[in-house]
């Protein structure tokens, strides 16, 4: 192989994460029949869509950097729709690298499925790596591992190692998050600075479902989740496809998901009426390229909120809303709403005042306890935390003691 | 805070008002009833709270255009006005404005009831007390501070039963246990689903596992079938093969084949063959010949003579003519008969000869003729009739008229009598209408006078009655002037009712009729005499008119006759024309005219038939005679005189039949004769064709050429048996399994056992395969199904669905349950916080005001109100209390109230009156108290009792002047 050979090599591929293939959405209590199988099989949409850019694209490789499927919900129909999908890349000569989260890791599965020959898995937690070959010549090798038992909690990074320097492309896949980030369970926790210093053409990140670049020189990319599966997982969501040569790296985002989630957090201080709250809620509305669902939070000072949430009129102007644009072909659906009220200035006396130290002195816990103690609702529920329990028991009692 | 004055541009009766507080803690108000105390106080309470507009307008001032005031009020040293107007309101401090919301913070975030509940109160709310129970206390005490209507028992409530349809420790009518129900249900079918899908990789085994058994099974099934196969044919061929074996052996007894001519056998037979048959037909023929022979002579023995058989078929010839003849003529003679016989009989009827007949001559419109007399004749009769009889009336009708005319004639009276009539009842009629006006005149004057007659009685007793009075009024009064004036009034009252009276009398009222010169009875029989007179002549008058219409119609009638006399004539003459011309018609009626002509004609016609027939008849009887001749003479000669026709047609049918017979019987001969010469050539050449092939087989005669045709025959059908037993086998084995057939030495029932055990051993295989196979197939089924199913993903969708829904409800759950927690505790703190402190206070002041009589209070418990403790420890309830002491109670529980609550928030106390009931021991014990207050509270009391008013030496002294001027305006 010539020198100048090696300058002209230039691979192709998809870096994508985080699919959680047939994971439940979060914080939905119902929904209407006509939108329960579109929203049920988004995940499905949007990896079928995965699997049609890489075809459209004709990449060499996909990387799918951990968290395949959701450990809780993993359904055999799951995979064999993923088996399928990439049986699907096999006839087109794409080779796929996968490696498994701490959401779908090795020994947690039950059934594993073997996959068409062009899937190559990681192994186990040690870093291993494959060589991608084409044309008879090695041009890249892609490290990774993939998590054994629900997590791992050292640092990867010192494992990995360059191998056979005459292979032009090292791409690195990690399934972890930014040491420090408080914010994510600290899988795999890396150093920016370390993983820089590491020789490789590109670091795929997986974990982060917030599509993020970590740096650009190497480029260290989380490429988000497929699809947003909940309200705080807004926005657009895909991979990224990469064209990769000697000199240059470049990333495009595509997005993947078959539905939108957005949030709207509308300021209703100045809404005294019904009337007035029907139009701010109708102007809530903008036609969408494909299905979104929505969730509102109104903003206001003004205790008037509070009644209209009492006394149910939010509620039943969404379900009109809803009724009106949930039919479209890129329909929308309000889920659920929030109030976030602040009370404007007041000087609380005697009882009132009473009222409020009251809150803040007695034991949630305590006061919870004839229902927490109950097994059963534990294993079901998630908790509501203090803070959020006092904030809404102090909107509860002021919503009655406003009342005239 | 503390307010500093106080300036009233317009409130109620206030107009342009200025009280000013800053120079006194306590400021007293005196004023009587209606003297604007109670209006000040709202006016304090408008100008910091507020007012709504409709209560507003009861306080909008009938004197001046301008509303509301301000109030100036120091706070932490400060000074601050509030103006409230109908512009709204407006802060000001020292230095400037302070915008509207500050005043929320000027008054502590007090509310007008909460102002009203702790720091006002007046002597309406006395009897409270008495009802009070630790609800009520609690109540107002909790009541501080919240809004309006707001009750911590209404919001605990709610609370309390949101959380239980939320909830229930026990059972499940609560909507998070039913959520549970259903999210457990759910998160068990999960599980289950998820099992199944656990069984996936042991599936995938099995499959493969049973895929394996299956080739294995297979392959043995094809050995044995193989095996199983060979045997089974070795079974079938075994028959077979000893029985070529046998055939084998028989062969070997035979020679070589002799020489033998082709197909020898069947060219001899079918020599044969053809001989049989042509020597059997030359027999046939010569017995036919001879039978032949034999009926010719027959037949030529009955034949007639040539003569009679000519005549015999010149007769048959013929035959036909002769029968009709026959008939036809008999026909015929009958028809005349009957023809001769009608004309005998018409003749007898028209009286005439047939030669007069003959003579008569009938043109075709004779006819019309005689029909058109008859009819004018039948018709002039007609008319004569109708004529006559018309006649007849008119003269009855004539005799009739004139007769009533004579009649009535009769009844006419002499005209001069009834003139005198008719003018003696003209006289009458004129006198009547004159009386009747008369008498209408007469009831008028009788009519004024009665009216003038009243009149004047009414001035005489009217007269009178002035008089009486005069007459005592002047007695009376001793004034003789009036008795005077009495009198003179009598005098023309009675004066003029006597003048008066006299005058109507002397009026003559004529009321006589004059005498009348006729009577009414005698003016109606006039009346009735006139009438009768009219009518008749008017009856006279219509009978004549009559009797001139018929004689004119009798006039008309003669004419008619003279008409059809004329018609008559006519008809006679043209009768006597037609006599004229047809004689035999004289002596007959016209009317029978047209039958008798008609008579005349069929006779005519009756001639002319008889004479054609007879012609005919003539004509046939020629023609017969010479056939007749001829069938007597072939009756003669074949001596039956009297032959009918059909006797000769049978001899003759019989003649035709013999001469058929003879000529058949001598075309068959000929036939026969040259048909033998035939057959004795082919005979011939038959018996030579078979010596050559004897010839040919080296034989004499036909016995030794079958024996070595038989022989040859026996060689040829073993080799074909032994042939027929081989070339299936050669089919069914190849060489080298054929020569293993010739060499094996298996018998029959040893390959049969074989062959069923191989058999049994392919069907166990074979169910061992099936069972296999459906296994297999059962397997993989399960395996695609749960690679297919989404059951699962759906499930977990709505599970994670139901999931949220619960934790919604327990959110809510968990949001009013620390609601209910914090109530608990705020009502908890705050009773211990004020509660027993305003018990405690209002102990102090009830003693101080009941000058130590009473000792101690007792809050009021859920069963029982206030109760009170004197020095020597003995209880009272409220209820039992006088009605001073139980006001007394109520201002110290007051007292005590605002005391505990102005340690937090200082503003001016309000009394309005609350000691209406003390006496004065008591109230300058009260005195004391507020002064004591005022030490750190400002005090506003209003009252009404001077004595009151003295003791706490009022600074404000409000008068009625105001008001009074308002009344009298």
């Amino acid at each position: 192989m010539k020198f100048g050979d090696t300058l002209k090599r230039q691979i192709t591929f998809i870096h994508a994460a985080d699919l959680h293939i047939d994971a439940p959405f979060k914080g939905m209590a119902t929904l209407p029949a006509s939108l329960f199988e579109a929203t049920q099989k988004s995940t499905y949409r949007a990896f079928d869509r995965l699997i049609e850019t890489a075809i459209e694209k004709q990449v060499d490789f996909v990387l799918i950097v951990g968290d395949l499927f959701d450990q809780d919900n993993r359904s055999l129909h799951a995979q064999i729709y993923v088996r399928d999908g990439f049986a699907q890349l096999e006839q087109y000569g794409i080779e796929v690298f996968v490696s498994y989260g701490n959401h779908d890791y090795v020994k947690g599965n039950k059934y594993p499925i073997s996959f068409t020959s062009n899937v190559h898995v990681f192994p186990g937690e040690d870093v291993t790596s494959f060589t991608y070959v084409k044309e008879n010549e090695p041009l890249a090798e892609i490290y990774g591992f993939s998590y054994e038992n629900r997590a791992v909690t050292e640092n990867k990074v010192p494992q990995y190692e360059r191998k056979d320097t005459s292979i032009p492309f090292h791409i690195a896949t990690l399934h972890g998050s930014l040491s420090g980030n408080d914010e994510h369970d600290p899988y795999a926790p890396f150093l920016l600075e370390e993983m820089k210093e590491k020789p490789f053409d590109y670091w795929a990140l997986g974990h982060i479902h917030t599509r993020t670049h970590i740096s650009d020189n190497p480029p260290i990319v989380y490429p988000g989740n497929i699809q947003g599966r909940h309200r705080k997982e807004t926005g657009e969501k895909g991979c990224y496809y990469c064209v990769m040569d000697k000199n240059d790296v470049s990333l495009t985002f595509i997005p993947l998901q078959s539905i939108l989630f957005v949030e709207h957090i509308i300021d209703i201080s100045d809404v005294q009426s019904v009337g007035q709250f029907e139009v701010v809620l109708e102007n809530l509305y903008q036609s969408a390229v494909q299905p979104q669902f929505n969730h509102v939070t109104f903003h206001s000072t003004n205790d008037y909120v509070l009644q209209l949430d009492r006394e149910g009129i939010i509620e039943d102007f969404i379900m009109l809303w809803n009724e009106q644009y949930q039919l479209l072909p890129n329909w929308q659906h309000i889920y659920d709403y929030k109030i976030d009220f602040h009370e404007a200035k007041s000087q609380d006396q005697f009882f009132i005042a009473e009222l409020r130290e009251s809150l803040k002195s007695i034991s949630i816990q305590d006061t919870l306890l004839p229902l927490w103690k109950e097994q059963n609702i534990r294993r079901h529920v998630e908790k509501m935390d203090e803070e959020t329990v006092v904030k809404e028991a102090e909107k509860l009692l002021h919503y009655y003691f406003s009342q005239t | 805070m503390r307010f500093v004055k106080a300036d009233i541009y317009g409130f109620g009766k206030w107009v342009d008002q200025t009280f000013d507080f800053s120079s006194a803690q306590f400021n007293a108000f005196y004023g009587e009833n209606e003297s604007g105390k109670s209006t000040l106080q709202q006016f304090f309470l408008f100008v910091m709270f507020g007012l709504p507009p409709k209560r507003r307008q009861q306080f909008e001032s009938k004197y001046s255009s301008r509303f509301g005031g301000a109030l100036t009020v120091e706070q932490n040293g400060a000074l601050y006005t509030i103006e409230r107007t109908k512009n709204g309101v407006r802060i000001l401090t020292e230095d400037g404005e302070a915008p509207a919301t500050f005043l929320e913070e000027l008054l502590y975030g007090l509310t007008r009831e909460t102002y009203e509940s702790i720091y006002a109160f007046t002597a309406l709310q006395l009897s409270e007390i008495q009802q009070m129970k630790v609800q009520d206390l609690n109540d107002v005490l909790f009541s501080v501070g919240l809004t309006g209507s707001t009750s911590i028992y209404k919001v605990e409530k709610t609370l309390e039963q949101r959380l239980g349809s939320l909830y229930k420790a026990r059972g499940w009518k609560a909507e998070i246990n039913e959520q549970l129900k259903k999210v457990e249900t759910l998160a068990e079918e999960v599980r289950q689903l998820q099992h199944r899908e656990s069984t996936y990789i042991e599936k995938r085994a099995n499959v493969e596992e049973l895929k394996e058994t299956l080739q294995q099974l297979e392959m043995e099934q094809h050995q044995i079938e193989t095996t199983l196969h060979l045997k089974e044919k070795h079974l079938y061929a075994c028959k077979q093969k000893e029985a070529y074996l046998l055939l084998e052996k028989e062969r070997a007894a035979y020679g070589e084949i002799k020489p033998f001519p082709e197909e020898g056998i069947a060219r001899l037979e079918r020599l044969k063959d053809r001989l049989l048959p042509l020597e059997s037909e030359r027999n046939v023929l010569k017995q036919q010949l001879q039978q032949y022979e034999k009926a010719y002579e027959e037949a030529n023995a009955t034949l007639l003579s040539t003569d009679y058989h000519a005549l015999l078929q010149q007769f048959m010839k013929q035959k036909m003519t002769y029968i009709d003849l026959e008939k036809d003529i008999a026909h015929l003679t009958v028809q005349l008969k009957q023809i001769e016989e009608g004309l005998r009989e018409k003749l007898s009827e028209v009286s005439l000869t047939v030669e007069e007949i003959e003579d008569i001559i009938l043109p075709f419109h004779l006819d019309q003729t005689v029909q058109q007399i008859k009819e004018q004749a039948s018709t002039l009769q007609q008319e004569e009739a109708m004529l006559q009889d018309e006649k007849r009336t008119n003269q009855t009708e004539i005799n009739r008229l004139e007769k009533e005319i004579k009649d009535i004639n009769d009844q006419v009276i002499d005209e001069t009598f009834l003139e005198e009539r008719k003018t003696a009842n003209k006289r009458y009629e004129n006198e009547q209408m004159f009386y009747t006006q008369h008498a209408s005149r007469q009831r008028d004057i009788e009519a004024f006078t009665e009216k003038k007659r009243t009149q004047s009685n009414q001035i005489m007793y009217g007269a009178i009655v002035v008089a009486i009075i005069c007459a005592f009024i002047g007695w009376n009064n001793d004034m003789p002037i009036f008795m005077l004036f009495a009198g003179i009034l009598v005098i023309i009252g009675v004066g003029q009712k006597l003048y008066l009276q006299r005058l109507w009398d002397a009026v003559p009222i004529d009321t006589q009729h004059a005498t009348n010169k006729m009577t009414e009875q005698q003016y109606i029989e006039n009346e009735q005499i006139i009438q009768q007179q009219q009518t008749i002549h008017q009856e006279l008058f219509l009978l004549k008119n009559e009797l001139k219409k018929v004689l004119h119609a009798d006039l008309l009638l003669d004419n008619k006759w003279e008409a059809w006399k004329t018609k008559q004539t006519q008809l006679q003459d043209k009768i006597a024309t037609e006599t004229f011309q047809y004689p035999f018609l004289q002596q007959l009626e016209v009317y029978v005219w047209d039958t008798y002509i008609r008579y005349i004609r069929e006779v005519k016609e009756m001639l002319q038939t008889r004479s054609e027939l007879q012609n005919e008849l003539y004509t046939m009887e020629h023609t017969f005679a010479p056939l007749e001749k001829m069938r007597t003479q072939l009756g003669e000669h074949l001596g039956v005189p009297h032959v009918t026709v059909q006797q000769l047609e049978e001899m003759y049918e019989h003649e035709q039949r013999s001469i058929a017979k003879k000529e058949q019987a001598e075309r068959e001969m000929q036939e026969r004769q040259k048909a033998l010469m035939d057959i004795e050539e082919k005979i011939a050449t038959y018996r030579a064709e078979m010596k050559e092939l004897f010839a040919i087989a080296q034989v004499e005669n036909e016995n030794e050429f079958y024996t070595i045709a038989r022989e040859n025959e026996k060689i040829v059908s073993l080799d074909r048996e032994m042939k027929k037993y081989l070339s299936p086998l050669q089919l069914q084995f190849s060489e080298v399994e054929l020569k293993e057939l010739f060499a094996s030495t298996e018998s029959e029932e040893t390959l049969e056992e074989l062959v069923e055990q191989l058999r049994q051993e392919k069907m166990q295989n074979q169910t061992k395969m099936n069972d296999t196979h459906e296994r297999y197939v059962a397997v993989q089924y399960e395996v695609e199904q749960l690679e297919a199913s989404g059951i699962l993903s759906e499930k977990i969708y709505l599970l994670e669905m139901e999931k949220t829904k619960l934790t919604k409800w327990t959110n809510e759950w968990s949001v009013y349950k620390v609601a209910q927690a914090a109530l608990d505790e705020a009502k908890k703190r705050y009773q211990e916080k004020y509660f027993h402190a305003v018990i405690d206070k209002t102990s102090t002041f009830f003693e101080h005001i009941t000058q130590g009589k009473y000792v101690t209070v007792f809050a009021p418990t859920e069963k029982l109100p206030f109760q009170v403790e004197t020095e020597d420890q003995r209880r009272y309830r409220v209820d039992e209390l006088s009605k001073g002491t139980i006001d007394q109670l109520y201002v110290a529980l007051r007292l005590a109230m605002n005391v505990v609550m102005q340690e937090k928030i200082s503003v001016p106390l309000i009394i309005d009156d609350a000691f209406v009931h003390f006496d004065t021991v008591r109230s300058s014990q009260m005195v004391q108290l507020l002064r004591e207050i005022s030490v750190t509270q400002q005090v506003i009391l209003f009252t009404c009792k001077d004595y009151f008013a003295k003791q706490v030496q009022a600074t404000h002294i409000l008068t009625n002047v105001k008001m009074k001027e308002d009344v009298h305006a």
